[in-house]
């Protein structure tokens, strides 16, 4: 399937992978959770309307909407509607046709757009998760809430989470090798556009910080569905949770808002007419906002037991994180004098949002300074804090929205009313958030405040009614604009530099006639037909030319699995949701259930196991289409590729993706190392058998060599050795697996259980985190074992071997860790 | 510190924020809450100004080059970017210090129980086990979704009201049957996280006898917009006299009046 059907076919938007497409949806996505977290945010704005509460909502739904709410636009709308600008224009920002791996980018936007629909089940299945968005622990384990009867709304709620990570990590794979290997000739690093270059550090951030938030989630959903006590005891619970959210956490604030910072400096640049002042060092003090914004996470945590010699540490770092801000917001200010300065709604935006920046960026500085988050902390000066920062992002996004809406539709819309829909959103913005600053007394999340906040509280809420009705507004503006707006020029703003603008509104499906190049210095193109015919005339770009480097061969922009796949695992996760009473069933079979888990649990429904079964089996399927599908993505022919010029897309996304890995394996281990530590490094009572690791280390060990024995053959087009040494592969995991099993079997019958105790629960998730990688990996090689035997696969092309082996050899490499960890100390 | 001087540091304290800002609320009724106010009014002297500069000249810059008509290239200016982030980081030095020179005092960051002791955190298991301060201590526990102060020398229970002497160093040791909880008294300027299974140190001192609110500041489940009581401040005699007139029993605060 490579045809892709017209913009007005629903199949269109099934099936397609064209970056631009995908762009659309994610943004159109992003809106629609936008106004769902907003309608939340009504709801309880209007509950609190009186001390007390006015009754509109319930406590379990007020704590629900809160969390809903927090959860919705951090990660549903925020990212994502960044995801989709960065989708729709950093391909043309740099001069690409599309992205490195056209249909991983829609596999990314089913998995969110399924996760968010998993979400919004999740309200439907008894309540959704109403432990508050930073899900402290143990409060996000069933013991401690009454909802052990009724888990399954919580377990979706994670789980969406879980898949809205994947779905992010396999983002940011394919935006790193973009931005890193297709660049248009001549645009080195440091030329790319400023709104490519907070992406680019976006998705590095990403990389690492969601890899994070993956291994806590992973752990979560584990302890949720499987009942392991991750995050239930009273042995360091807490503080393992806290460690490993704020260690996502805060990265997570300049995650989301970069993108809106590259909005900002985009926008300065084309309605001054100036190219940005200072722009060499505005991006170094992003690169080091980037690094630094791993080394502060523990000011979250301030009034944990933690010593003061690590207050003072984590104070020096938060508060220094402020200086490369400074600096930025000086260089904005800077490129505004002498310029031409227009006042159109996108620039209004954005010089809103920098105002609103300025003030969120100041009383951060407040509570880095330690001492005074002994008020502020967990109070409504930290809510008014983090929205003046988090929502002055959204300003700017909005801005984008603006900015960008003509190039994508190729209408105009009404200055006039975007300009009223700057008055109102900045108006209700300030009368929504400057009075919690007022209403610090207020504890978060809490209803019964005293009588003398009412007034901020009535006023706040007030300003949440006017900031809502400024989104209303919005969508009447754009709503018009498509329907019998103007058609919009290649470059309404006239000085817009970047290349989106060089070509017509919208663009093309593949975006360039000629090959855009930067190599004269500015953006030409060139036509390299015309140029491999000496100068002739160039007769039409379907002709065959002589060079094939410049013409490339037809490009796929369809494929249905994608959203196959998505479907599959939308089902399969909300089957895991419902599977806790049955594991809840199995653990009070057992000789000595554990205490906490006395409470009673709901009646196990066999929707769940079926849900969960059918969701395999339409995975299983999907996936293997999506294998076997011939999809053809053509790698540029010229292009900018420092510093991975000398490693091919598909190597260099693998690297990223293990480079992820290691810091989701290395979240796990940490877990073990600290529950461990806390409970003293000698009071540990694990007891497993050092033989059968030892074993299983030196199969695992062969099996490695066996697979680079299958790379080898492959370059020497020896099928029959290949196929030998995958099988070999196979089997070895195969007896790994067995001996596995052998442990956990014993270690069952010794009355040792998952749900045992902490030591066995990071025992049975860390190795079975481990045996699942082995599985996926098995699976894999079974695939190519089918290829090889059916279609004589890698034999001319024996790169995907040498892949798999990489990924092989990484989770040997993990076993060479948990087998000292676990059998020797 | 004799109770004059005390007296005395109080009133300039309140004189002062009385009069730099109006939005100041009641003298401050304990060392924490002057000390934090102290810090956030020196830092609010230091912000208001500067956030009030940087917007002036925002505004000005899109005032004055509105519309421009005689737009020019950028140039580049190192000096100004070097003098600006250096200024910059002078203010930030500021504020790291007078943050770091509050933060020390001991009532603000009182030793916690793994500083004082070579044991790490598992060896403390009950409140029994933890290392004497010296002050007046109440154990505090945290569940869903109440309040229990326990007073070991005498081994008197309250709920959801913990009661202390006026004009004698507290120290509250917290802990939490379940999540985490926090113990927020607004007036106080006192606020720590309890942890189940862990044992934190709050540290103050409060001279006028009364009620002050207690608040759980850390989200804790359905009731936590409820979890609220109260601290009761009487003067040593009466502390005494209570404590001694309810030796192991569940008693009622006194009456601070």
């Amino acid at each position: 399937m490579s045809d892709l059907p017209p913009m007005t076919s629903v199949k269109r938007w099934l099936v397609t992978t064209n970056h631009k497409d995908v762009g659309i949806l994610y943004i159109a996505t992003a809106l629609f959770f936008l106004l769902l977290g907003g309608v939340l945010a009504l709801l309880f704005r209007a509950h609190l309307w009186a001390p007390g509460g006015t009754g509109l909502l319930e406590t379990i739904e007020f704590n629900q909407a809160v969390t809903a709410h927090g959860l919705l636009m951090v990660f549903w709308f925020l990212s994502p509607i960044a995801s989709g600008f960065a989708n729709y224009f950093v391909p043309l920002q740099i001069g690409a046709k599309d992205l490195a791996f056209p249909r991983l980018n829609a596999l990314s936007y089913w998995f969110y757009l399924f996760s968010g629909v998993l979400m919004g089940v999740s309200f439907f299945q008894g309540t959704t998760f109403a432990g508050g968005w930073t899900m402290y622990a143990p409060l996000n384990v069933p013991s401690f809430n009454t909802v052990m009867e009724a888990t399954a709304g919580g377990n979706a709620t994670v789980l969406a989470l879980l898949l809205f990570v994947i779905s992010i990590t396999i983002g940011t794979v394919n935006f790193l090798v973009t931005i890193h290997r297709s660049r248009a000739e001549g645009l080195g690093l440091w030329n790319m556009p400023m709104f490519t270059w907070s992406w680019l550090l976006t998705v590095w951030m990403m990389l690492f910080a969601f890899a994070a938030l993956l291994a806590a989630l992973l752990l979560l959903s584990i302890d949720r569905v499987m009942l392991t006590q991750y995050f239930s005891t009273d042995q360091g619970s807490s503080l393992l949770w806290a460690h490993l959210f704020w260690f996502f956490g805060h990265p997570e604030v300049y995650i989301v808002f970069f993108p809106a910072l590259g909005i900002m400096f985009e926008t300065f640049q084309t309605f001054t007419g100036r190219r940005l002042v200072g722009r060499k060092w505005v991006i170094i003090a992003m690169v080091l906002v980037a690094v630094q914004s791993f080394l502060v996470w523990m000011h979250h945590m301030f009034l944990s037991a933690i010593n003061l010699e690590i207050k003072t540490l984590f104070m020096a770092t938060t508060i220094g994180i402020s200086l490369p801000f400074d600096l930025m917001v000086f260089a904005l200010i800077y490129t505004m004098v002498k310029g031409r300065v227009r006042f159109t709604t996108p620039f209004l935006f954005s010089l809103g949002a920098l105002v609103l920046f300025i003030l969120g960026g100041i009383t951060g500085v407040f509570l880095g300074a330690v001492v005074l988050d002994y008020e502020f902390r967990g109070t409504y000066w930290v809510v008014a804090h983090f929205h003046y920062v988090m929502v002055s992002g959204v300003t700017a996004l909005v801005g984008g929205i603006y900015y960008w809406w003509p190039k994508i539709t190729g209408k105009m819309y009404s200055e006039t009313l975007g300009k009223l829909n700057f008055a109102v959103y900045f108006i209700g913005f300030n009368l929504l958030y400057f009075p919690l600053f007022l209403a610090w007394e207020t504890p978060r999340r809490v209803f019964h405040y005293s009588e003398g906040a009412q007034i901020y509280h009535q006023a706040a809420t007030v300003g949440a009614f006017i900031f809502g009705a400024s989104f209303l507004i919005m969508l009447f503006t754009l709503g018009k604009s498509l329907l019998t707006g103007p058609d919009a020029p290649d470059n309404p703003w006239e000085y817009s530099r970047t290349a989106e603008w060089a070509i017509p509104s919208p663009p093309p499906l593949e975006n360039w006639t000629d090959r855009p190049s930067y190599a004269s210095g500015r953006l030409e193109f060139v036509d390299d037909a015309a140029a491999a015919t000496d100068g002739g005339v160039a007769t039409g770009h379907d002709e065959a030319t002589a060079v094939d480097t410049t013409h490339e061969e037809h490009a796929d922009h369809a494929s249905i699995w994608p959203f196959g796949i998505g479907v599959g695992t939308f089902v399969l996760f909300l089957g895991l949701s419902g599977m806790t009473p049955y594991v809840h069933k199995f653990i009070q079979g057992t000789e000595h259930p554990p205490e906490h888990l006395a409470s009673a649990a709901a009646e196990p429904s066999i929707t769940y196991p079926i849900l969960s079964l059918l969701g395999v089996g339409i995975l299983g399927v999907a996936l293997f289409k999506f294998g076997v599908e011939e999809f053809n993505v053509p790698e540029m022919a010229v292009a900018e590729r420092w510093p991975f010029g000398g490693v091919g897309n598909t190597k260099l996304g693998v690297w990223v993706f293990l480079a992820s890995d290691v810091v989701v394996f290395g979240g796990a281990i940490g877990a073990y190392v600290f529950m461990r530590l806390h409970s003293g490094w000698g009071n540990w009572h694990l007891d497993t058998i050092t033989m059968a690791g030892l074993f299983n280390t030196y199969v695992l060990l062969t099996s490695s060599f066996t697979v680079i024995l299958a790379l080898a053959f492959a370059e020497r087009k020896n099928k029959k050795a290949m196929l030998g040494s995958m099988v070999a592969t196979v089997l070895l995991a195969f007896v790994f697996m067995g001996v596995k099993a052998f442990e956990y079997s014993s270690k069952f019958a010794d009355g040792h259980y998952w749900f045992s105790g902490i030591d066995y629960s990071i025992y049975f998730v860390t190795t079975g985190l481990h045996a699942l990688h082995v599985i996926l990996g098995v699976l894999v090689a079974l695939f190519m074992i089918y290829r090889i035997i059916s279609v004589d696969a890698y034999l001319e092309d024996h790169r995907p071997v040498e892949f798999f082996g990489l990924y092989w050899h990484f989770v040997d490499i993990v076993w060479v860790f948990l087998f000292p960890l676990f059998y020797l100390m | 510190m004799s109770s004059r001087r005390r007296t005395t540091v109080a009133f300039v304290a309140a004189a002062l924020s009385t009069l730099v800002a109006l939005t100041s609320t009641v003298a401050a009724q304990s060392p924490n809450r002057e000390l934090i106010d102290g810090l956030e009014y020196q830092l609010l002297y230091a912000a208001l100004p500067l956030t009030l500069f940087v917007l002036m000249i925002l505004i000005y810059a899109a005032v004055k080059f509105h519309d421009n008509d005689d737009p020019q290239p950028t140039t580049e200016d190192p000096a100004l970017e070097i003098t600006w982030t250096a200024a910059t980081a002078i203010i930030l030095l500021f504020v790291g210090l007078s943050g770091y020179s509050v933060l020390v005092n001991p009532y603000i960051s009182p030793s916690q129980a793994i500083d004082t002791d070579d044991r790490s955190q598992e060896g403390f298991d009950s409140f029994e086990d933890l290392p004497d301060t010296g002050d007046e201590e109440v154990h505090v526990r945290g569940y869903q979704w109440e309040w229990q102060a326990t007073y070991p020398d005498a081994n008197v229970t309250t709920e959801n009201q913990i009661v202390i002497p006026a004009g004698e160093d507290v120290t509250f040791w917290l802990t939490s049957d379940d999540v985490i909880h926090s113990l927020f008294i607004p007036d106080l300027g006192v606020k720590q996280d309890a942890f189940p299974g862990d044992y934190t140190r709050a540290r103050t001192v409060v001279d006028e006898p009364g009620r002050y609110d207690v608040v759980c500041a850390e989200f804790c489940g359905a009731g936590h917009s409820r979890m609220q009581g109260e601290i009761v401040v009487v003067d040593a005699e009466t502390y005494d006299q209570w404590l001694s007139e309810n030796e192991g029993t569940v008693a009622e605060a006194p009456n601070p009046d």
